[in-house]
């Protein structure tokens, strides 16, 4: 796929995944490239600055399985934003596709 | 790539573009590897997944960026806007100490000066015109002298004082201006 959209969906479906359930980082790369094909290391520098954005914030928990695993949970601020964010989505998905017709195959 | 390997090349990329909290950015990766490893692959499959340490530097120096963008520019600093109320609330009571009391007292006492010293002058002025009429009258060279020199005597009184008072006002109207200088300056420092 090309790598210019997935660039700006990645934030969106980190957003949105946080705000579904925590995630700890490999967990998420793990989800997020079962489906997209990324280099699983530029999705850490997106999760650092929403958290420095307070989007997100963090834990960490250990676990019997394997290493302790650093938590993403989203804040209040994260989710008032995750909405805008998706409603933006939207909206441009609408726009883009009037421009280029939702058949084209 | 061993996980030291990339996580040396990591850390010299990202100190290369100046991305602030190295040592915490590491621990992510090196969490990364840990979960890999756990689930039974090699550091070499999980570098690779990872991707080149120059594109993720890259990628934390655009976050920087996007953040830098995204951050309101100056939000209204209340902090400092109380600092300066609470400031003046202090300089208040205290100015009306310095200020208003001697003020009043210096004030009073300029004006008295200024007042004395013109009035001098005025009186000096009036001898001066009066004394043809007053000399017509009596004709004597006495009166002349006396009244001339009154008049001259009075003149420079007048113009000793205006002196001083000229003198007097400008340092305590300089004093006043360094004073209020320090209030401002009291008031906006940090």
């Amino acid at each position: 796929m090309n790598p210019q959209f997935k660039k700006g969906v990645l934030e969106l479906c980190v957003l949105n995944m946080v705000g579904r359930k925590d995630y700890y980082g490999y967990e998420l790369v793990e989800e997020i490239s079962k489906i997209l094909e990324i280099s699983e290391g530029t999705l850490y520098p997106i999760l650092r600055r929403l958290t420095e954005e307070k989007y997100f914030e963090t834990y960490l928990r250990e676990s019997s399985e394997g290493p302790p695993r650093k938590y993403y949970r989203i804040t209040k601020l994260g989710q008032d934003f995750q909405r805008v964010q998706f409603r933006q989505w939207t909206e441009f998905n609408q726009q883009i596709e009037k421009l280029i017709g939702k058949d084209i195959t | 790539m061993t996980k030291q390997d990339y996580l040396t090349a990591l850390r010299t990329e990202l100190e290369k573009n100046k991305i602030p909290n190295v040592q915490e950015i590491l621990s992510d990766y090196e969490e990364h590897f840990a979960h890999g490893l756990n689930k039974g692959k090699t550091e070499a499959v999980i570098s690779e997944g990872l991707g080149n340490p120059v594109t993720i530097a890259k990628a934390f120096e655009t976050e920087k960026m996007i953040a830098s963008l995204q951050s309101p520019e100056n939000p209204f600093p209340w902090g400092l806007a109380f600092n300066v109320i609470g400031r003046l609330l202090v300089l208040a009571p205290f100015n009306f100490i310095v200020l208003f009391i001697p003020g009043a007292i210096l004030g009073s006492l300029v004006f008295a000066g200024w007042t004395v010293a013109l009035t001098l002058g005025g009186a000096s002025l009036a001898i001066l015109s009066g004394l043809p009429k007053i000399a017509l009258a009596s004709f004597s060279a006495w009166i002349w002298l006396a009244g001339i020199s009154t008049s001259f005597g009075l003149l420079g009184l007048a113009a000793l004082g205006c002196l001083c008072m000229f003198f007097l006002t400008k340092f305590l109207l300089l004093g006043l201006i360094s004073y209020l200088q320090w209030n401002l300056k009291f008031i906006l420092q940090r």
